[in-house]
């Protein structure tokens, strides 16, 4: 893959990339309400919380005196991804106006904009964590930095709740990941009882994995809440817990196995495969919207007499219009053409740059695309091409 | 609609061979060049499916979860000018029609293969049940909960078009029309300015803009949708509440007086927004100020596709 001077690089072990746990807390389950709501007044908090039956991954809105954020923090994953802290679907980038100056011409004034809060994604699963890393090598490594994301990035702090109990459509063990994984957490959050529930009745270890965490976890909204330090006699079932929690399976990971289909892709860009799977594909962009490792957008600007807002907002490499030309050409012009970007996009593309698969095995797409095209599908056909 | 929704597993299995055998043979006689049905997904759900040979047909299914609509891709096919096979029951037909009385396919390139049908159930549903609950379903002894919808007010047990029938007809004594009531359109009507604005915005505010409601839509099929162009921009890529509700009102609007009511918008949507309730609102207000009595079922003059000199709003702009 010459193309755009790609160059392979070996894929890493992932476990490599597993963080060490520095201190641990316990958490009682009543009492993570609590810590939210302390959380609340210094930073924004985005959470799982349920809409209408749906669990979504959304901003908290501060709780009224007395009250506290209801958290569904057994959902395995909430329809949405918490992406959008990182790459929000609608970003302003920077205000514009244009001023008349005294010779009688005129000067472009911009204002860039800026993040005041910290922000605290609470109750992230492993999947979505490690995904933020994923989307976080394409903005923050390579010859462009994308200083607006780094500075909306620099301000997330990341508390995952390892899964107890994986669902249906989980198969992130197939990329390399685990129920456990801390990668891209800064605390993760382990039932106490350990795996098998998806209700943690006797609370949480608390583990920092970063300083950060570590922070968060001695930081008074944490001891006001009553996170405690760990009991010397309760210290040594902590690793046994999150061993515990890292050696489950995934449902969906067992029926695919581990996905290594990179180098395979390589030759298969004009396999009759893509036209065949993407028949069905009804161009919508569901797949790719709660996709936590989809980063596509797009730049325009709203605004009228001379002034406006600059935004970014998400695309998809399924929409027809996505890579349509002033002229009228369109590169991609047909349902097999997307469709293939998109699976080798994750597959081989950003394997190839990356060393890893943009793919952290959700469900997602499982879980929401109304047609059933969705990535361990054509993973595991790929394989038997 | 059928007197009572029911699933019968075994006369399923039976049309299920007849279609392959009348796909197959309409594929190798060249009598179609592709064949739309569904084909088993993943974890069993019915995915559409295009048979291309008569090998390729003995993957067609039918069961009690092909909900798929499969109408709307026809206008995959415009480009070619091959003869297209389809399956369709009721509610599919009536997505057909929708597409043919719009003008958007041709008649004539069309081999339509009916089912009659005495209920779907919802594969959302369904899927996700345990082991034992869902085999039950399936064999027909599930919750009347698990029907979609839209069977609740089958206007169409019996195919409203075919070129050939597979299975019994549903007797004409049980196939007329279900009923269309609107209690929570009377609800939301019934709410104030203020508090329907703000009911709106909160319906529309976990819209993620997919487009998966106006994609599975059988209405929905403009040779090129307004909520794509650039110029003039109707829909600012921003979202933010106005937007949300200009796209929502732009889309429910554009179907109103053509909606089949299938539901397929709110059953693919993800977040669960309840889309039909601004469908229904629009197709109450087309009975109410229309007397159209059905405009699930699709006519060939649609009351807002349509020129006519008793107007009361042409005196009135005179």
């Amino acid at each position: 893959m010459g193309e755009g001077g790609l160059t392979m690089v070996p894929s890493p072990d992932q476990k490599a990339k597993s963080p060490v746990p520095r201190a641990t807390g316990v958490l009682p389950k009543t009492k993570v309400g609590q810590w939210v709501t302390g959380l609340l007044a210094e930073n924004t908090v985005m959470a799982p919380v349920r809409v209408d039956g749906k669990p979504l991954f959304r901003e908290l809105r501060r709780p009224a005196a007395g009250q506290e954020p209801q958290l569904d923090l057994e959902s395995v994953h909430t329809v949405n991804s918490p992406k959008g802290a990182v790459l929000p679907q609608t970003e302003a980038l920077l205000d514009y106006k244009y001023v008349k100056t005294a010779d009688g011409g005129s000067s472009l004034e911009l204002h860039a904009r800026t993040l005041e809060r910290p922000i605290v994604l609470f109750g992230v699963r492993p999947c979505d964590a490690a995904a933020l890393e994923l989307i976080d090598q394409v903005f923050l490594t390579g010859a462009f930095i994308d200083e607006q994301y780094r500075e909306r990035r620099d301000k997330v702090t990341v508390v995952a709740v390892a899964c107890g109990a994986p669902a249906r459509s989980c198969f992130c063990t197939s990329f390399g990941l685990d129920p456990g994984s801390a990668r891209g957490a800064d605390v993760v959050l382990y039932g106490r009882s350990g795996p098998g529930a998806a209700a943690e009745p006797d609370g949480y270890y608390a583990v920092a994995y970063t300083e950060r965490g570590e922070a968060l976890l001695s930081a008074p909204a944490a001891k006001a809440a009553g996170v405690t330090d760990l009991s010397a006699a309760e210290g040594a079932k902590v690793e046994e817990v999150i061993a515990a929690f890292r050696a489950q399976t995934t449902p969906l990971g067992e029926r695919l196995g581990k996905v290594d289909v990179a180098e395979k892709l390589d030759g298969l860009f004009e396999s009759p495969y893509w036209e065949k799977v993407a028949g069905r594909c009804l161009g919508c962009g569901t797949c790719t919207f709660v996709c936590p490792t989809c980063y596509c957008f797009g730049v325009t600007d709203c605004g009228a007499g001379g002034q406006g807002v600059r935004f970014r907002y998400w695309d998809s490499c399924k929409f027809p219009q996505f890579l349509q030309m002033a002229g009228g050409h369109n590169p991609r012009p047909a349902k097999k053409n997307r469709t293939r970007q998109r699976f080798m996009h994750k597959l081989n593309y950003y394997h190839h740059r990356y060393g890893e698969y943009l793919c952290v095995g959700c469900g997602r797409c499982v879980e929401s695309c109304p047609v059933g095209l969705h990535l361990p599908l054509v993973a595991g056909d790929v394989r038997g091409l | 609609m059928p007197k009572n929704l029911a699933i019968d597993p075994k006369e399923m299995e039976k049309t299920q061979a007849r279609l392959r055998a009348e796909a197959a043979r309409l594929l190798r006689d060249g009598a179609v060049t592709v064949f739309l049905g569904h084909e088993e997904g993943w974890d069993g759900l019915p995915v559409p499916f295009f048979a291309k040979t008569a090998e390729e047909a003995e993957r067609l299914v039918w069961n009690p979860l092909v909900a798929f609509n499969l109408a709307k891709y026809l206008l995959d096919r415009l480009g070619d000018d091959g003869k297209v096979g389809l399956v369709v029951n009721g509610c599919g037909s009536l997505a057909l029609d929708r597409i043919l009385k719009d003008r958007r396919f041709p008649r004539e390139r069309l081999y339509v293969v009916g089912v009659p049908c005495t209920g779907l159930l919802d594969p959302d549903k369904v899927l996700g049940l345990p082991e034992a609950e869902r085999k039950a379903a399936l064999e027909g002894r599930g919750d009347p909960g698990l029907f979609l919808k839209r069977c609740g007010w089958c206007a169409a047990p019996n195919p409203v078009i075919a070129d050939v029938l597979i299975g019994e007809k549903v007797p004409e004594s049980e196939a007329a029309p279900g009923p269309l009531e609107f209690p929570r359109v009377a609800e939301i009507e019934a709410m104030s300015p203020k508090e329907r604005f703000e009911y709106f915005q909160g319906m529309f505010d976990r819209c993620i803009r997919c487009f998966a409601c106006r994609n599975v839509c059988p209405a929905c099929n403009c040779r090129e949708c307004c909520l794509d162009q650039w110029e003039p921009l109707w829909l600012g890529r921003a979202v933010v509440p106005s937007e949300q509700l200009m796209y929502h009102f732009i889309r429910a609007m554009d179907v109103a007086g053509r909606c089949i009511r299938c539901g397929e918008c709110e059953r693919v949507c993800s977040v669960g927004i309840p889309l039909m309730e601004l469908n229904d609102k629009f197709m109450k207000d087309i009975i109410e100020l229309f007397g159209v009595e059905r405009p699930d079922i699709p006519a060939e003059v649609e009351p807002l596709g349509q020129f006519a000199e008793s107007d009361p709003d042409l005196e009135s702009s005179q």
